[in-house]
């Protein structure tokens, strides 16, 4: 069997989870996911499934058996927490007024979500282009971009996701899309994402970060000469977290060479990181954003690509000729979420438990030579392990045992890379709901450590 | 209005619909928008970012039902476009109580890791109702990435990755829908869009440029073609088509039956776009059931129920065979808020025979309709099957040349009459109800379009 890419998240196809599955599962659920695997077609990430779902709320998802879990993954749509009553009320209001919007006509729904998410972005942004999903998103902002320069090359990172469809995975660094697909996108260029931790450019071994993966994009725009676009999340997944410096390097290099810096905030856009938007905490701002995910309030799929005074040039064409373009209930949807993170918050309070949980985890990784860095910026945190903190070997057995460990006491997460753990609970856990997190992930580290 | 003052509309700019840079539009706003729907535009212009085929908007609605849409001031319309998500009407009410019980069951939600009942019931029930041997789905939330989700599988399955498809069709707005479309509007402009895609006429039996009446010459000619490129160029991935084209061509079984064939030979999938034509616009649950049956069926639009965003494929079992690949990673695969307004929808539609209606009434508005032709020059054509109609009208029978300017005076005339509808390729008047469209309505929908198309005739543009 080819090798198998873990890059994007834990895999469907080891022996480790047949063995979870065995252990965990009554015959209803086998049988769901039995028929999960006869109508639905196999791919990794998805079918064939772990477990099957009854329902989910809050912080939690809740498995066909009544067993719940902490969500500490939730494809990072739930901000405001799974199933949020005020998010459901206002979609029910809205199915009673005007469930859909032809594209020719507007609604007032849509309206004040396009005027709301100018208004919390920072000034300077005054135009929003709304569709389904943030690949579409994705795709939008390429567009504009290329109408905008009149170029149409991009640099983007190694390792990124911003999608499934061609563009995205042209721009995206991962081989798990790109693989056996032929030619992507003319003129994707990609460059390493800055990993201090990892630094392909060796930094480690100077002391440190010295911002050669800025300069080398730095080197790019100018060897290139005519890159449209540097699109780039923020923080990336892993969650390794740039220095500002690093950002605003390259935010004068794309001035000085008229490119356009693009932002993809689709999973941790909306408070995650601390901030409504996650560039908010580089000191830098983008030309264009694009949020995702939790816009839809964890039920609507919903992104909008937000853009700055300027960029409105592509009158003329088509950018996002999407159906439900200005779908009132998804708008409904995204105005109740935005509120309810307002109103309870939520970006200060994911600050708050995020700095804590980042202390307690500093404390975590001197008790355990598993863990061979922490990371991480509000309610977005990552847990690297290793085999050896000095050769920094990824311990990618070791940190799927610890998943499974972790699902059977409740706690759900992500893998990423292979080896890294991350964590993303909705931003309305409670100080004590993420000290029971922490302690169930401690037993279970602990747990594969005396197995070792 | 005065022709010769009207702005010269190119084929082009409305290929893909009636475009919002017209004079006639700007006429329709000062003629029609009240000061509230005015205000309400405005702020839409000031927030969205424009584009030609939405903002700046035409009005602005508040309610929906049935084949109506109703804008802010209370004006209805028979809706004879919707977007094409309208197929069990708008606002549905049986859909809309499934949606909401779903939404007490706090089932939301579905982490891509895990399944649910609801999606797995959906995909059971599409491996049921889809034709021949289809049985395997795969769910995301827009068309667009649903073409892209089949042309990508092709690539995995075939080892190809070139594509044909045909000019002037749409497929969607990302980068390789748009590619593998064959519109001017997503493409130029933007620089180099996905390699390996190629492009054909899609057959044309009234405008096919040999001047053949006769069908089977025509089929003839257009297989050639496609013959061609795949012994010219191999490595060909998949030919993507809608069965029946948007304007609306109905091809011959034979025409799709020769292209399967072509397929075969040469290692190619057939991956049918029926986003549009599926569940019952064309008299048949899915219209490929006119043809054959494709490698890959890609459905959007209707399946979430005129509400929800909601689209996938459903393909063949021995196609099941991508390994560590991930060819439809979104979110929102297996949202069982979306699945339920799908099967609602499905449950809707069975329930109460819209197939058999859209067949009926469309039977009926075609034979009004080919009378209305011989009454009215400007009508140069009718098309279609089912509830999938379109009227090709032009400025002189013999040369067949577009009344563009005519198409769009009429459309905004009869849109002051409470009848809405889109214009495409700049010509042809589509007409694409909801399926639970009456015969009476269908009556009062010909009705205004025969006193509209007649008033131009006679110069009297809007």
């Amino acid at each position: 069997m080819a090798k198998l890419h873990r890059s994007e998240g834990d895999i469907n196809l080891s022996p480790l989870r047949e063995k979870w599955q065995k252990e965990n599962l009554d015959d209803a659920t086998l049988s769901l996911l039995e028929e999960d695997s006869r109508y639905f077609l196999k791919q990794s990430l998805s079918t064939p499934c772990l477990n099957g779902m009854k329902t989910c709320e809050g912080l939690y998802i809740e498995d066909l058996q009544g067993r719940r879990y902490m969500d500490f993954h939730g494809n990072n749509v739930h901000q405001v927490g799974f199933a949020n009553p005020e998010v459901i009320e206002a979609v029910k209001n809205q199915l009673d007024e005007l469930a859909f919007c032809t594209r020719r006509y507007t609604n007032r729904v849509a309206v004040d979500l396009a005027k709301k998410l100018v208004q919390i972005a920072p000034d300077g942004f005054d135009k929003v282009l709304l569709c389904p999903g943030g690949t579409g998103a994705i795709g939008m902002a390429l567009k504009l971009a290329r109408v905008a320069t009149g170029r149409h090359k991009t640099i983007s990172m190694w390792d990124s996701f911003h999608g499934a469809s061609l563009d995205a995975i042209s721009i995206g660094g991962e081989a798990i899309f790109r693989q056996d697909m032929g030619p992507m996108m003319p003129g994707t260029e990609h460059a390493p994402p800055p990993d201090e931790y990892r630094c392909i450019f060796g930094c480690a071994d100077r002391g440190g970060c010295d911002m050669t993966c800025a300069r080398y994009i730095e080197y790019m725009l100018e060897k290139e000469g005519d890159i449209a676009a540097v699109i780039a999340e923020p923080i990336r997944s892993t969650p390794y977290i740039p220095k500002p410096e690093y950002w605003q390097i390259i935010r004068k290099a794309c001035d000085k060479h008229g490119t356009l810096l693009i932002f993809d905030e689709v999973p941790h856009c909306l408070g995650r990181t601390g901030k409504m938007f996650t560039f908010e905490n580089f000191n830098v701002e983008p030309d264009m954003v694009v949020i995702g995910k939790g816009l839809g309030g964890g039920i609507f799929p919903l992104a909008a690509l937000i853009v700055r005074k300027g960029l409105d040039l592509a009158a003329t064409r088509a950018l996002g000729h999407y159906t439900h373009e200005k779908s009132p209930v998804g708008c409904a949807a995204a105005l109740a979420t935005i509120n309810y993170i307002e109103k309870n918050k939520l970006a200060e309070h994911a600050q708050n438990v995020g700095n804590y949980a980042l202390s307690q985890l500093k404390k975590m990784q001197e008790r355990h030579h598993l863990i061979g860095d922490v990371r991480g910026l509000g309610l977005f945190l990552g847990i690297e392990l290793v085999k050896d903190r000095v050769t920094k070997i990824r311990a990618t057995n070791e940190a799927e045992a610890v998943m499974y460990a972790a699902l059977s006491r409740g706690l759900s997460f992500k893998i990423t890379m292979g080896n890294i753990l991350t964590l993303t609970p909705p931003l309305i856990i409670t100080q004590e709901e993420m000290d029971q997190a922490l302690s169930i992930l401690e037993e279970s580290i602990s747990e594969i450590e005396i197995r070792r | 209005m005065n022709f010769q003052n009207s702005i010269n509309l190119s084929r082009f700019e409305s290929e893909q619909g009636d475009v919002n840079t017209t004079r006639n539009r700007q006429k329709y706003w000062e003629r029609n928008l009240s000061e509230t729907a005015g205000s309400i535009c405005a702020r839409d212009n000031k927030y969205f970012l424009h584009q030609n085929l939405s903002t700046p908007v035409m009005n602005v609605l508040s309610k929906a039902h049935g084949i109506y849409i109703e804008d802010i001031d209370g004006n209805k319309y028979m809706d004879m476009h919707g977007n094409g998500v309208h197929n069990a009407g708008f606002n549905n009410p049986e859909i809309i109580q499934a949606i909401k019980d779903q939404l007490d069951t706090q089932m939301t939600f579905c982490p891509r890791r895990y399944t649910n009942s609801t999606a797995v019931d959906l995909a059971q029930k599409l491996a049921e109702v889809t034709p021949g041997d289809l049985c395997k789905s795969l769910f995301c939330p827009g068309g667009s990435e649903a073409i892209e989700m089949a042309i990508t599988l092709a690539k995995q399955v075939t080892g190809h990755f070139k594509t044909i498809s045909f000019w002037d069709s749409f497929h969607g707005a990302g980068f390789a829908a748009a590619s593998v479309g064959g519109e001017e509007l997503f493409k130029g402009g933007m620089g180099p869009m996905m390699p390996g895609a190629m492009h054909v006429e899609f057959p044309n039996y009234y405008r096919n440029p040999w001047g053949f009446s006769n069908q089977e010459e025509v089929d003839k000619e257009y297989l050639r073609q496609i013959k061609t490129i795949l012994e010219r160029e191999p490595g060909v991935a998949a030919i993507i088509g809608e069965p029946i084209s948007a304007t609306p061509v109905v091809p011959s079984k034979n025409y799709w039956e020769g292209v399967k064939d072509l397929c075969e030979r040469y290692g190619a999938l057939v991956i049918f776009d029926e986003i549009i034509e599926g569940f019952g616009r064309t008299g048949k649950m899915f219209a490929s059931e006119h043809f054959i049956t494709p490698d890959v069926l890609v459905l959007g639009k209707s399946m979430g129920g005129g509400l929800l965003p909601f689209a996938g494929i459903v393909t063949k079992q021995r196609y099941d065979n991508l390994k560590h690949r991930s060819i439809g990673h979104y979110t929102h695969e297996k949202n069982a808020l979306c699945s339920t307004a799908a099967l609602a929808e499905m449950e809707y539609i069975q329930k109460n025979n819209l197939v058999e209606n859209a067949a009926m009434v469309g039977a009926h508005a075609m034979s009004r309709l080919n009378k209305l032709k011989e009454k009215h020059p400007l009508i140069g054509n009718i098309a279609g099957v089912g509830l999938h109609l379109g009227i090709d009208l032009v400025k002189d029978p013999k040369t067949k040349e577009r009344a563009v300017e005519e198409a769009d005076s009429i459309m905004y005339k009869a849109m002051e009459r409470g009848l809405a509808f889109k214009t495409i390729e700049g010509n042809i008047i589509t007409l694409r109800p909801a399926l639970t469209i009456t015969m009476d309505e269908m009556d009062q929908v010909v009705d205004i379009l025969d006193d509209t198309i007649g008033e131009v005739e006679n110069g009297k543009f809007y």
